[in-house]
């Protein structure tokens, strides 16, 4: 018998409170030993309010991000205007740590763009100016990439349970303002796609390991001086990168058509047909426009109404809502399977 | 109210794919597939499994990635507190022993993750393996399979590496396994994954892993001209530069050379 | 008790070559772990260009080798010829097939090189398996079945080769299998080798790991 004392502390010294975070370490560890404390099991949450699944698409200028409206609460189509699109982190040359929501219709990038070559120089940019005029040509590098390292875009599209999105939120929200708060101050680098996608893979494998997951699926996308990031996180703690990410649902109907269209503009951009290997704004929209139709049509789970988002250098762009034209007159004619007449 | 599904929240996944590391007279070599799956679907093409340690001692992790990667980085961590305490790199012996004290450590909730361990040995510059079972028991030797296709690979090892069943004509000298020269070892590894990747779904995408030469080696038969029809075809090499290996570049091994060694693997 | 398909272990395989098939077998009959036999042979055969071999559950191997003996005779008797490999596939499809619901634990392999005829005066090697319920399947290269499935198919993936001389057929069948039965606790034991061509049936029997 591990348990001696008679209520679950395995550990009798941090039960007696010598050490100040003592409980709360040795809790996860004796309800995980002991399948719950003194009989009552710590009920592992199930998802309740849920959201579908979410894609991710690098594209010639970055990524692009696709979620619908719905969180339904089991079938019940429940809360039918919820963005699942989340603009984490926008941090540029021009305004540092800001993000970018533009409402204006689909396809409008953040106006809060930077334009380098008449835009107001931020004080720190003209101090880094400054000191590039004094230093050594060696040292340019340096602060090339010091100057570079402020252009920073961060966003991302859950599914899975819709409180642990919002808990997540509030969490990251949290890391974000205190990156902020020290970038205001100094040539604080920004925070980079990659690092975000290290905390939170962190923060869900630490959750799993305390067999109390937060119950979602994470497409994170972003751009940082040029260079795209795409990137999956699970309840699991599982990662895993790719030009083309989908959840759930979408990883079985839209991520063979995702993959398609990549591979074939990739195939294209090969063979010298067209230039680059990536598909354009345009295109990938497309795609993403198509794959959201697919993926109406037969996940009972979700709404014809969505958004994407396209994280580029410039900004992150929230796209207003939009829906599919649907074509439902074939079922008309349906009865069971199809053979049947009557 | 949805009806209440009362299943217990498991902790683990399985994502497929195989690594394999093979031991020479004065290198190493180690090797995985860089596909991730979860049951049949295909998460990502391109997932490292195979991690550099030191200049070295390279990690090859398979099972449950969320464990491995996370093993994998407190491993890193651990070397990383050895480095700034004692000022040198950590010999891959006692790597070996520091991975199964770290895998025992989880006994009671273990990281899901076979692990395979490759390098060079720091006292007579022999190639070494070392492998794992997900709960620390380890054992050095001179070449190992684990993952999804171990049971397709194993056996074909056992033979072209082991000898097994093979007996030298008379009056020859019996078979060494640590005899093979690079290129052998090389044309089996390749073999050994187009082989598991024909006949096994979770294998495939790619091949990716590093060389290790021991200090003073030759490396002409791994780059360089003259290499071509000695490598397997289709096979790139690239010398790694310590910076670029994510290890303690600072206090590396003097004379060690690791290359990066990839090959396409069928995407069926 | 355990799965049929595992409770007595062993494994067959076959391969094709030029103008030459083999099949092999382990030679272990066990009670789960523990070993009974050194000298259970899985092949067995149908006429002298004609082999078939019946892994998996042991009592299922006898008794279908005793019905296919008689449903052979039979056909002799009615149609004054020897029945070919793909006539002996289909009749043993459809007698596993009869027992759909209750199928019998093997896993048939078959291995032939037909006689010529005249209406196929150049008959190609012949090789094939089928699942428990006579799925027939016909690669060109080679086919496994029994419990070392896995590990035979990872050996000969990595050993065949196209147009294999008999000699050379031989000693990769051979290897395949020693290699493969050394990994599985539950075959093994010693095995028995055929190389079927044209004129001649070599049979050797190969010393194995007795552990």
């Amino acid at each position: 018998m591990y348990n001696s004392h008679g209520h679950g502390h395995f550990y009798s010294r941090s039960s007696s409170g010598e050490y100040g975070y003592g409980y709360d370490v040795g809790q996860a560890g004796r309800d995980f030993l002991n399948g719950g404390m003194g009989g009552e099991k710590q009920v592992t949450q199930q998802p309740l309010v849920t959201g579908t699944s979410v894609l991710g698409l690098k594209y010639a200028d970055g990524i692009m991000l696709a979620a619908d409206n719905l969180a339904s609460y089991g079938s019940l189509a429940r809360f039918k205007d919820i963005q699942r699109l989340y603009p984490l982190y926008s941090s540029s040359a021009a305004h540092p740590g800001q993000t970018s929501q533009s409402t204006a219709g689909a396809g409008v990038l953040s106006e809060s763009a930077p334009n380098p070559s008449n835009s107001a120089k931020t004080e720190s940019e003209v101090m880094a100016d400054k000191e590039s005029k004094e230093k050594d040509p060696k040292d340019e590098k340096k602060d090339e990439k010091k100057a570079q390292s402020r252009s920073s875009h961060t966003c991302l599209a859950v599914a899975g349970d819709m409180s642990d999105f919002q808990y997540l939120k509030k969490i990251l929200e949290g890391v974000v303002t205190k990156e902020r708060a020290q970038s205001t101050t100094d040539a604080h680098p920004a925070l980079a796609p990659e690092q975000i996608y290290e905390y939170l893979s962190n923060v869900m494998y630490a959750r799993r390991s305390k067999m109390n997951p937060l119950w979602n699926a994470i497409v994170l996308g972003g751009v940082k001086d040029g260079k795209s990031f795409l990137g999956y996180i699970d309840l699991l703690g599982t990662t895993y990168q790719a030009p083309t990410l989908a959840t759930g649902f979408a990883s079985h109907f839209a991520q063979p058509l995702l993959r398609e269209a990549y591979e074939e503009r990739e195939a294209a951009g090969k063979r010298g047909e067209k230039e680059g290997l990536l598909l354009s704004r345009e295109e990938a929209e497309a795609v993403l426009d198509n794959c959201m139709k697919v993926l109406f049509y037969r996940d009972a789970r979700s709404l014809n109404k969505y958004q994407i988002a396209t994280i580029t250098d410039a900004g992150i762009d929230i796209s207003a809502s939009r829906e599919n034209q649907t074509e439902w007159k074939f079922a008309e004619g349906l009865r069971g399977y199809g053979p049947q007449k009557q | 109210m949805p009806e209440a599904i009362q299943h217990r929240f498991d902790p683990y996944s399985s994502n497929g794919g195989s690594i394999l590391a093979i031991a020479g007279k004065d290198f190493a070599v180690v090797a995985g597939d860089t596909r991730q799956s979860e049951g049949y679907s295909i998460q990502s093409r391109y997932q490292k499994k195979v991690f550099p340690l030191t200049s070295k001692a390279i990690l090859a992790v398979n099972g449950f990635a969320a464990d491995g990667n996370n093993f994998v980085k407190r491993v890193k961590q651990r070397l990383e507190w050895y480095t700034h305490a004692h000022n040198k790199e950590m010999p891959i012996k006692s790597i070996a022993r520091l991975i199964q004290t770290m895998l025992y450590a989880r006994r009671m909730f273990p990281y899901y993750v076979y692990n395979v361990l490759a390098g060079i040995e720091e006292d007579d510059g022999t190639g070494a393996v070392y492998s794992f079972d997900p709960v620390g028991s380890y054992e050095r030797e001179t070449c190992r399979a684990a993952g999804a296709a171990q049971s397709l690979l194993q056996p074909f090892l056992d033979n072209q590496i082991y000898f097994r069943n093979h007996t030298p004509a008379p009056g020859q000298p019996p078979f060494d396994p640590s005899t093979h020269p690079l290129s052998t070892v090389l044309s089996i590894l390749v073999d050994s994954f187009s082989s598991a990747t024909e006949r096994h779904i979770e294998v495939g995408d790619f091949l990716e892993g590093y060389v290790i030469l021991s200090p003073g080696r030759t490396s002409d038969d791994l780059i360089g001209e003259g290499v071509k029809g000695v490598l397997p075809e289709g096979m790139t090499v690239e010398e790694q530069d310590p910076e670029d290996l994510d290890v303690q570049s600072a206090v590396a091994g003097k004379g060690c050379r690791v290359f990066l060694v990839r090959k396409e693997l069928k995407r069926d | 008790m355990g799965s049929p398909m595992e409770m007595n272990g062993g494994s067959v395989i076959a391969m094709t070559g030029k103008d030459c098939v083999a099949i092999a077998s382990d030679l272990r009959l066990g009670q789960q772990a523990v070993g009974l036999s050194a000298d259970f042979e899985k092949v067995f055969p149908i006429n002298n260009q004609l082999y078939v071999g019946l892994p998996g559950f042991a009592t299922d191997t006898y008794t279908l080798r005793e019905h296919l003996r008689f449903r052979v005779n039979m056909y002799r008797m009615k149609e004054e010829r020897e029945i070919t490999p793909k006539t002996f596939a289909h009749l043993l499809s459809s007698t596993l097939y009869e027992k759909r619901f209750g199928p019998y634990f093997i896993e048939p392999v078959i291995a032939g090189i037909p006689a010529p005829s005249a209406i196929d005066p150049d008959p190609k090697p012949f090789i094939c398996n089928m699942d428990t319920i006579g799925c027939i399947t016909t690669p060109k290269d080679f086919v496994v079945a029994g419990t070392a499935t896995d590990k035979l198919y990872g050996v000969a993936e990595g050993l065949w080769e196209p147009d294999l001389e008999p000699e050379d057929l031989f000693e990769t069948i051979s290897q395949t299998l020693l290699a493969a039965v050394d990994r599985d606790c539950i075959s093994g034991w010693g095995a028995v080798v055929h190389v079927i061509t044209k004129d001649k049936i070599i049979t050797r029997h190969l010393k194995g790991r007795m552990d």
